[in-house]
């Protein structure tokens, strides 16, 4: 596979804060992806490295074949960023500040694209207003929608939905994906996992300076330890008489209802079904509780802060 | 025209609306000449006139120096704005030539002091200036003025670099309008107490102002000119290499 950043051993200091402490992690050409971590987990300080906005103090990367470090400027070129914070000039309108970034870009049809980009954002009526009376979600949109003009190979997204409404967050999603479709490669940071779950095929977890775990959503849900399920009972007898079948299992015992850890295979769960119906007792009502992302994340942050 | 080039162009036209967009900002800038040359001209004129000497004459370069001097204070507050918000970070992660970030700022502001000083130049005239200068003292003149305005814009855009907010600003801006008044620009330095004297003798803004005086009006200049020029260029070579050397420390951090 082609992958279009690659980071490696990446590290960064501030004085005594080791906040990197070595990254590792590729990204193929056209997926997205999201580095997930609480606050000041470092992923500002990760995407800034990756920009060429802030120096590493040692390790690699590379994007689009360019080194980070010495080929800034055509680095530069493939990328765009939008930061954690609006980067829109207040004075200037909407649409100014769209022509703005397309004139630096030095792109023929700038206006044009500005007009693409305004109506995919919905700002066409807000567009000849100063962005000082814009909403701080018209400041996102319009943030995001300066780093599409020119349709750079690489965006870097930090927290892009961060401030926004559901329906705004839905739609901004819905525009994230439609990049990727069209071949662009993104890295989003986020605190939110269910937006790295329905967006990401690929997600990392930054935490303690290191990417504690990375794979695909699927892959880290299944990293989770733990699959419970519940079993429910039609009385407290049965319930009781179920839980002699149970041998081998942990399982917490209510006065109708069983909650049984798995490993999350199939085997597991047919063999305990298996053995419960076997006895001829009837399972009211059987549950299965998916391993959200929320868990898995906080299993793998807790784990790692038990091992330290 | 080169990439540079360009790019600087078109940060300028930023500068330029941005400028625009405060009518009120505008219309102050073109009115302080025009109300420091009637207040100077016609209140103090007066008195001086008895002693026998064409006051406003006498006091046009000083003003256009303080004036030159009271725009450019909004040079250093809008780097200090663009520095301190989120758009610095978009344009250094775009491929845009280094130079032209500060460069926008700079031709702003060099072109901004040129239409105060043609203001201030009319405003002069409104209110009794009558030079004698002929043609080539005219270019000189606008040579001198020139080499002011660019070496005050570095001067200014270092505070703009450095200043932690507008106060600051305002501060450093003072302090520059206080190098104005303590020059040959309002009273013969000889009139001054002493320690003001040897100051005001010895600091850039009196050779400046004595040079464009002696221009306008005929007079006998010794080396005025020479040594104004000298100080703007090493103002401004000095000043260029500290603001860029304080840009880029400041976006590598
Ligand atoms: N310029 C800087 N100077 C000193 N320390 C910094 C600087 N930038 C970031 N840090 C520190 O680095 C750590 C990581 O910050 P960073 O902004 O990368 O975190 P983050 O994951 O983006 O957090 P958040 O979710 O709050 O945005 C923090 O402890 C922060 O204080
Ligand atoms: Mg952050």
């Amino acid at each position: 596979m082609e992958h279009i950043i690659t980071v490696s051993n990446l590290k960064k200091s501030f004085k005594a804060n080791h906040v990197l402490k070595g990254v590792d992690f590729n990204i193929p050409k056209g997926s997205i992806f999201a580095l997930l971590g609480s606050n000041g987990a470092g992923k500002t300080t990760c995407v800034r490295i990756l920009s060429t906005l802030t120096k590493a103090d040692s390790g690699s990367a590379t994007i689009c074949g360019y080194d980070v470090f010495s080929q800034t400027d055509d680095v530069r070129g493939c990328i765009s960023l939008t930061g954690q914070f609006a980067a829109v000039d207040e004075v200037l309108t909407g649409r100014e500040n769209l022509n703005l970034i397309g004139r630096l870009k030095h792109l023929g049809d700038y206006k044009k694209q500005t007009s693409e980009y305004l109506a995919a954002i919905g700002l066409e009526d807000a567009a000849d207003k100063q962005v000082a009376t814009y909403s701080g979600g018209m400041r996102r949109r319009l943030d995001i929608a300066m780093s599409l003009i020119g349709k750079p190979q690489v965006i870097f997204l930090d927290e892009p939905t961060t401030g926004l409404d559901p329906q705004n967050r839905i739609s901004m999603w819905d525009t994230i994906a439609k990049l990727a479709e069209e071949g662009t490669t993104i890295l989003l940071t986020t605190q939110y996992l269910e937006e790295a779950e329905y967006l990401a095929d690929n997600i990392a977890i930054l935490h303690n300076g290191i990417i504690t775990a990375k794979g695909t959503p699927e892959e880290l849900k299944k990293m989770l330890p733990i699959g419970e399920i519940a079993l429910e009972f039609m009385s407290s007898k049965d319930t009781a008489r179920a839980q002699g079948f149970l041998e081998g299992y942990s399982f917490t015992a209510g006065r109708k209802i069983i909650e049984v850890a798995t490993d999350g295979s199939a085997t597991q769960l047919a063999d305990i079904l298996n053995r419960i119906n076997n006895s001829g007792i009837t399972i009211s009502r059987f549950t299965q509780n998916q391993p959200s992302l929320e868990d898995a994340f906080l299993t793998l942050i807790g784990e790692k802060e038990r091992s330290r | 025209m080169s990439k540079a080039l360009k790019d600087s162009h078109i940060m300028f036209m930023r500068c330029l609306t941005k400028t625009l967009r405060s009518p009120e900002a505008v219309t102050m800038a073109l009115v302080v000449p025009l109300v420091m040359m009637v207040l100077f001209g016609f209140v103090f004129g007066g008195i001086a006139d008895i002693e026998g000497f064409n006051y406003i004459n006498f006091i046009v370069p000083g003003i256009i120096i303080q004036c030159i001097c009271n725009s450019s204070g909004a040079t250093a507050l809008s780097v200090h704005n663009d520095m301190s918000k989120g758009i610095i970070d978009r344009f250094r992660s775009m491929q845009i030539a280094k130079s032209a970030f500060l460069s926008g700022h700079v031709w702003l502001a060099i072109v901004r002091s040129m239409i105060i000083c043609i203001m201030t130049f009319a405003a002069a005239f409104i209110v009794g200036f009558r030079p004698s200068a002929g043609f080539l003292d005219w270019l000189v003149i606008a040579g001198i003025l020139v080499l002011f305005i660019i070496a005050i814009t570095w001067v200014i855009v270092i505070f703009g670099l450095i200043a932690s907010d507008g106060e600051a600003i305002s501060g450093l801006t003072f302090l520059i309008m206080i190098f104005t008044f303590l020059s040959s620009g309002f009273a013969p330095p000889e009139t001054l107490p002493r320690v003001l004297r040897v100051f005001a003798q010895n600091q850039p803004m009196t050779p400046v102002i004595d040079a464009v005086r002696g221009l306008m009006h005929g007079t006998q200049l010794n080396g005025e000119i020479m040594l104004a020029v000298a100080w703007c260029i090493g103002i401004t070579v000095v000043a260029f290499i500290v603001a860029v050397q304080i840009y880029k420390n400041k976006l590598t951090k």
